[in-house]
Parts: structure tokens; sequence; C-alpha cells
């Protein structure tokens, strides 16, 4: 036996050398073990075969990874996900067992059974490499992330007749109907006595747990469950991992999921470190430079083969682009596959050789899996070119924009009631039993865990949201929970709530956006900032010219500044079809709120670029327009959210109501107007719009006395509506045709 | 909806009897209508207005864009008959000023 000491300590010290290297240049750690584990091997002359310490700390690193996959998989969630489980994937693993089975026995001269067994090892994917990579990513939500997982899912349960049927061909001593009967017996056994323990015990177990407040109680209590579980599945002749899958599942109905997640992620990698390691040991160098050929010709054969299978099958549910992205990110084998050809080695089913050469293209397909799953969108890109919008809708799913909310008390609830009422997409986090019972009985999207874990922070996509808010009672939480997120990324930003202006300076360190004290009003501040910071993120996201500008090329500058506030009139257009749509007053003031968010970003510019750089006269004179355009689009935009209110009250009363929609009708004539002449000016559009804006308020003050007349019957508020209107449509004239005149200025080269 | 009915004679005098909305959804009908009697020289376009009941802002469009085209060969577009309605949307645009109307067709098609 060799001295483990400098072994474990050359096996770290390479591992972490690699990854860090690795993570440099973007690749996941995954390779770094395996590499690892196959210099280890090579130098010190360890083999993990035989070994069974070693193979059982491995298989471990799986069973956690199978029990943190369990608890994403509620029982409703394993029902909604039905066809990618087991369509998809009992396609794909008859479709690639049959062709590799084939192949192997028709052009290899592989015996039958022998065969068959083959096919089935070839066609399994590594969950431990995709689902790594996939949950890493964040793709696990996309469509080609929900075909993955459900694809891997059903081959990690079809591994459990795979062995059987290993069985089957190699035991003489028992019948058929014999080993199909104790099978299904355990499978029953095993399912009821894991599924009794979830649904009676757990609960009541981790909430006692939970009860002590000890950290470690809560990690002991977690270890036992999976390790139990998976003791459980593997006593009644099944795999540790589906016994950890099933704990994982029945944990995932209750409140404790996250807090489990987030407790057990150190282990889960750790161990799953470990047994990346142990697949790298079993690389054996000699057998590889021996069959290098094969190995390599091989290896492409099967990843070829299995990429164009699954291509096919889900080319009948998914679009060409998701079909080919799902198929490569399966098209490796996977670490189930190791113990499947153990087995055919151990039972003497294959030459050994054969079998090693089987081994090596496996780990070798596991070894470029990151590679391929990496540059799955380039690979995908080259091979098939989609539409646009397929592609957008595929990245919009990804992203995050949500907001965390921190506690659910008196004040939380508050806020979570605003939130909702501006549709503000948040999900509530808790540390109190009561109050999570409080938002599950609301419908609230609400999660059990400690404001101030990182990973539970990370679970709810804290990178991605768009602030969090700390509504926790107790000021410490609030400096624990600052702590933490600031740890995560000093950039995310902050919105908490204080007791009073005494602890305001506890916080300076971190990164708060706004402190606040109060209830109510304190919510209502609040909700309206996330609101201002939502669509500053939605118009800086959307930003057609100044998304890239540079102060070394100030007419260049000037003329994005020029188009970027061009954009401005269509937001106003939009805010018209609004009210002719007779849309919500709230969604017009969407538009409105949106135009004062994107002139803020315009007027920031033009300020930042008279202040660090030094314009030509021309350009200055330039800028000046285009500042004043600003000041008039910003009065239009105030001039124009009023008169939306008038008009919607004119619009309920039958006397004024026609007034209304002409109203909206013709200030739109005006302003497409005005938009054309932005967009390309027009001397004799200038014309018109000159001709219909100048001050001859005739028409005007006529439709107002015969509204003010005895004949139209206005009642004393109609009468003030008409009259305030009325002169909200003067202004707006007059305002389009100053801007225009701008326009003409700018039109001329100033 | 909007049907349109076109009398022109030899002196460049195109009446153009507009029924139903001009909108959005018929701008087009009206702008192709303009196309046709520019091309066989029209110098005045007359629209009737009496059997219209609505105009929006992209029929208001349209009118501008034909009374631009006009404008090359010095031509003009006149309207008469127009309901309460659609006057309120000439006075609060301000295409009143553009455009001349008339209550009757005999005034829009002798004035000059």
């Amino acid at each position: 036996m060799h001295n483990l000491i400098p072994i474990l300590i050359a096996a770290v010290g390479l591992a972490t050398l690699l990854n860090v290297v690795l993570k440099k240049i973007n690749m996941p750690t995954v390779i770094g073990y395996i590499c690892t584990g196959a210099i280890i091997g090579t130098v010190f002359d360890i083999h993990v075969h035989g070994n069974e310490t070693l193979e059982h700390i491995a298989e471990f690193g799986v069973v956690f990874l199978m029990f943190s996959i369990g608890l994403e998989f509620s029982v409703s969630h394993l029902k909604s996900m039905k066809k990618e489980v087991f369509l998809f994937g009992l396609l794909q693993v008859g479709l690639c067992a049959a062709v590799f089975a084939a192949i192997s026995h028709l052009i290899f001269d592989i015996e039958l059974k022998a065969a068959i067994i083959v096919g089935f090892g070839l066609a399994l994917s590594s969950t431990a490499i995709v689902l790594k990579i996939l949950n890493e990513t964040g793709k696990i939500k996309t469509e080609v992330g929900r075909n993955s997982l459900g694809i891997l899912i059903f081959q990690d349960i079809a591994v459990i007749p795979i062995l059987l049927l290993i069985t089957i061909f190699t035991d003489t001593g028992r019948s058929l109907s014999e080993l199909l009967l104790s099978t299904s017996m355990n499978a029953v056994l095993a399912l009821g006595i894991l599924i009794a323990i979830g649904k009676l015990a757990l609960g009541h177990i981790f909430k006692a747990v939970a009860g002590t407040n000890s950290k470690e109680i809560y990690m002991g209590s977690i270890l036992l469950t999976v390790v139990g579980a998976s003791y459980i599945a593997h006593h009644f002749g099944f795999s540790y991992s589906l016994g950890g899958f099933i704990a994982g599942m029945m944990i995932a109905d209750t409140i404790y999921k996250y807090q489990v997640e987030a407790d057990l992620i150190p282990f889960r990698d750790l161990l799953l470190g470990v047994f990346f390691v142990s697949v790298g040991l079993q690389i054996d160098f000699n057998i590889v430079a021996a069959n290098i050929v094969a190995v390599i010709a091989l290896g492409a054969g099967v990843i070829l083969v299995k990429t164009l299978a699954i291509f096919c099958l889900l080319l009948f549910s998914s679009s060409k682009k998701v079909a080919l992205k799902s198929a490569i990110t399966l098209c490796q084998v996977g670490e189930f596959s190791l113990v499947v050809f153990s087995l055919v080695m151990a039972n003497k089913m294959m030459d050994p050789t054969a079998v090693q050469i089987l081994m090596v293209i496996v780990i070798a397909s596991m070894v470029i899996a990151p590679f391929l799953i990496n540059n799955v969108e380039f690979l995908s890109g080259v091979l098939i070119k989609s539409k646009i919008e397929e592609e957008a809708l595929d990245q919009s799913s990804m992203l995050g924009g949500h907001v965390i909310l921190c506690g659910f008390g008196a004040f939380g609830r508050v806020v979570s009631e605003q939130l909702d009422e501006s549709r503000i997409n948040h999900v509530v986090l808790t540390n109190n039993t009561e109050s999570f019972v409080k938002a599950k009985e609301s419908h609230k999207t609400v999660v059990f865990g400690e404001p101030d874990d990182r990973d539970t922070l990370e679970r709810l996509k804290i990178r991605d949201a768009m602030s969090v808010i700390l509504a926790l009672d107790d000021f410490e939480d609030v400096k624990k929970a600052s702590a933490s997120i600031t740890l995560i990324d000093p950039k995310i930003k902050i919105i908490a709530k204080i007791p009073s202006e005494e602890e305001r300076h506890e916080l300076e360190d971190f990164n708060h956006e706004l402190l606040l004290d109060g209830n109510q009003q304190t919510a209502t501040v609040l909700v309206d900032q996330i609101n201002r910071s939502r669509l500053l993120t939605k118009e800086t996201a959307t930003l057609q010219y100044l998304d890239d500008y540079s102060f070394d090329n100030p007419g260049e500058t000037i003329q994005k500044i020029e188009r970027e506030q061009t954009r401005l009139l269509d937001v106003i257009s939009r805010s018209f079809n609004g009210l002719r749509e007779e849309k919500d007053i709230m969604h017009i003031k969407a538009f409105h709120d949106s135009f004062k968010v994107l002139s803020e970003i315009i007027g920031g510019v033009i300020t930042e670029l008279m202040s660090s750089t030094s314009l030509s006269p021309k350009e200055y004179e330039r800028i000046n327009i285009l500042l004043d355009n600003q000041h008039q689009l910003i009065s239009m935009n105030d001039t124009l959210e009023k008169l939306g209110h008038e008009l919607k009250a004119m619009k309920k009363d039958d006397k004024t109501k026609s007034l209304s929609e002409m109203t909206v009708e013709g200030l739109d004539a005006i302003l497409l107007t005005l938009k054309d002449i932005a967009g390309d000016y027009d001397e004799d559009d200038m014309l018109m719009l000159e001709g219909i804006t100048s001050n001859k308020k005739g028409g005007l003050f006529r439709i107002r006395e015969s509204y003010l007349g005895a004949e139209r019957d206005l009642d004393a508020s109609g009468k003030s509506l008409l009259l305030s209107s009325t002169n909200h449509i003067d202004r707006l004239r007059s305002l389009f045709g100053q801007i225009g005149s701008n326009y003409r200025r700018l039109s001329e080269g100033v | 909806m909007l049907r349109i009915e076109l009398e022109n004679d030899d002196c460049g005098l195109h009446v153009m009897r507009l029924s139903g909305a001009l909108d959005g959804l018929t701008y087009l009908d009206l702008l192709k209508a303009f196309n046709q009697s520019i091309e066989k020289e029209a110098k005045r376009i007359v629209l009737d207005m009496n059997e219209v009941d609505y105009v929006s802002s992209a029929g208001l469009r349209v009118l501008l864009q034909g009374a631009k085209a006009l404008k090359e060969t010095e031509g003009e577009i006149v309207l008469f008959g127009m309901n309460s309605g659609v006057k309120e949307v000439f006075s609060l645009s301000g295409f009143k000023t553009l455009f001349r109307t008339f209550s009757s067709e005999y005034d829009a098609v002798s004035t000059s």
C-alpha cells in the first residue's frame, strides 16, 4: 500500500494548480480532476479497480450529485417533465443502444449478448459532467437543459434494468422470471421504505433539527438522509445514486429544500472531485498508446453516431438548433457506462483488452465533453443558421432581472404586495417557518433559507437579480446579509430597511443603493426605486446608438446622441398608441417612465461630453441644440402625461368622448410628421409642420367655445377638464414646432 | 372600409367621393388613388368627405403626403362636406391651416 499522505498532497496540489489554470481559460474543473487522476495513477501506479474504499468514496460524489438533482425534482416537477424523461429518455436509450449493439455485433463481431450490453453502456451519457456544466452556466432552465436533464434522469433509472440484464445474461442458476420477480419485489420494498420515511418522518426530523438552530446538527441530519437512503437502495440491489435521487425528491417537497441544498454543495463538489479523479485513475496509458488509432477512430465514431441519433429523435419536438445543441450536450459516454463495462469484464463477457479500450473511449469522451458543451453555441451556429427570433427566445429564458426579498415580516409583506402591483418578479427568502407558511398561503414564490447564506443566495441567482431588498426586522441580520452579498459581488445593489438614521454608518462599507426607515411609505419609495432601476436596465439594454461611444471622437458621439434622441419620439408615439388602444393608465405611465429614464441616459452623455472633451465651436452649437431639444422633449413628455389623464377622464363622458379620440389622432398626426423630420430631414415636411403648429389658435378656440357653450351642457368639472386639456394641446403643438425648428438647424449643418 | 369613386375632367380636376373610415386600415387605398390621379396629371383633387365618418392620424398623414406630391406641380387638395368630428380633428391638429375646406361641392370645385 502506498503512503497515502504524499499521494493526497500531490493530488490536491496538482488538482488545484490545474483548476486554477483551467478557470483562467474558462474551462470546467472536471477536466482538471480527470487529468489529476490520470497523472497520479501513472506516477504512483495506483488503479481504482480493486480498491473498494476509493470506489465507494468516489461513488458518493455521484450520490450527492443525484441527491441535489433530486432536490430539484419534486414529484410534481417529475410529472411536468414526463415527456422529456419518459418519451425522449426511452427513445434515446432505445435508439442509441440498438444502433451501437448492431454495430458491435455486425461490424466488430462481438457476441450478441455482450453487444447488447455494450450498446446500452454506450447509450448512457455523463450525468456528472453535463448537469454540473448546465447548472454552473444556468442553462439548465433552457429547452436544451430540459431535454438533457429529462434524458439523463431516464438514463439513471435505466441503469437498473441494464445491470439486471447483465445478471440475466450471466446468471445461469436462476430463471428469468425468478430474477424479474425478485427485482420487482426489491424495487417495491426499497421505494416503499424510502417514500414512507420521506413522507412521514423527514419533515418532522428537519423541523426538529431546524429548531435547534445548530448548523452542525443540520449538516449531520442531511448526511444521514443521503447516506441512509443510498444504503437502503443499495441493500435492495440498486445503485447508491438512485437512493440519493429519491431522498432528494422527498426533501424537494419540504420547505427545507434550499437550505439543505446550500449546506450540501461543499460536500457534493468535493466528493464529485474525488469521483472525477477516480475516473482519471482508470486511464491506462499503456493501452492508450498501444491502441491509439482505434481509440481515436472509435471514440470519434461513438460521439458522431450518438449525436446523430439524439439529433434525429429530438427533431420531432424541438427546432433543429435546439435538437443539435441537446445532441452535442449528451454525445459523450458516462460514468455509469464504466460501471457497466467493469461488470462485463468481471463476468468475462468480452475480451479484457477490448473492454479496456471501451473504457478508455468512455473516459476520452468525458474529457472532450466539457469542450463540446462549452462551445455548443458556436458548433450549432456553424452547422445550423437559425432565425434571430429563435435565438433571442433561447437567450431570454436565461436572463434574471428578478428581485430577492429577504424577510417576510410586516414590512416584507407590504413590499411584496407593492412589487406584485408593479408586476415585478420577486422571490421571498425567509428563515422563519411562520413567515414561510404565510408567504405560501399568499401564493408567493418563497424559499426557506438564511438570508446571509451565500450558497442560498447564489441558488437564487443573485448575480442576475435586479436588486436585493433586506426587509429584516433584526439589524444584526441586515448587517450579516449585507456582508454576505458584498462577498458574493460588491456590485450587487442592496436596498435595506434600517431601524433609524443612527445605524446608517454601520452599513457604509456595503453597496447600499438606498437605506430607509419607516414602513408603508418606505415600501412605496422602495418599489418606485426598483421600478426605476428596472426601466434603467431595460432602456440601457435597448440603447441603439449610445451603447458604445467614445469621447475621442466627439463628432461621432454627437451624431449618436442625435439618433438616440429621435428614439424618444418613438417612446412618445407608443404612449399615443396606448391612449388609442385604451390601455390602462399604469400601462401608459410605463411609457412615460421609460421616456424619463432614456432621456436621463441621453442627458447624462450630453453633460459628460461637454465636461470631459474640448469641442469645436460648431460642435458646441450642435450639442446646444440637442440640449434644447432634450428640454423640449422632456416638457413634451410631461405635458402629454397630464393630457393623457385628462383625455382618459373626457372619454368617460359621452359629451367629450369624441373630442378625446380626435385629440389623440390629431396630435399623433403631427408627431408622425415630426418623426419623419427627425429621421430624415425634408424641408417640405418642415414647412407643413410649421403650418400646422403655427400659433394660429383659431381652430382650437372655436372648439373650446363650442364645448363651453350652453348647447353642450358640460358640468363644472367637464368645463375645467376641457380648458386644461386644450391648453395642453396648444402647448404640445407649440413644442412639436419648436423641436422641428431645431431639426432644421441641425440639418443646416450648424 | 373606404370606398373611393373618382370623377375627373380633362382640365386636371379630380373629384374623389369617399365613404367609410379613413384610418390605418384604409389610408393606403387613398394613397393609391392619389398616385393614380397625379400620374394622370391632376392639378386639383377635391375630396368629398360627406360620407366619411372618421379620420385617424394615418388618414391625416396620407393627406399630407398627397399635398406634398401635388405641391411639386403646384396643385392642391381641397375638401368639402366634413362632419363635425372630422372638422374637430382638422382643427385640433392644425391641418385646417394647410387645407382649404368648403361646405359645398360647388364652392370646392369653383373657388380657385
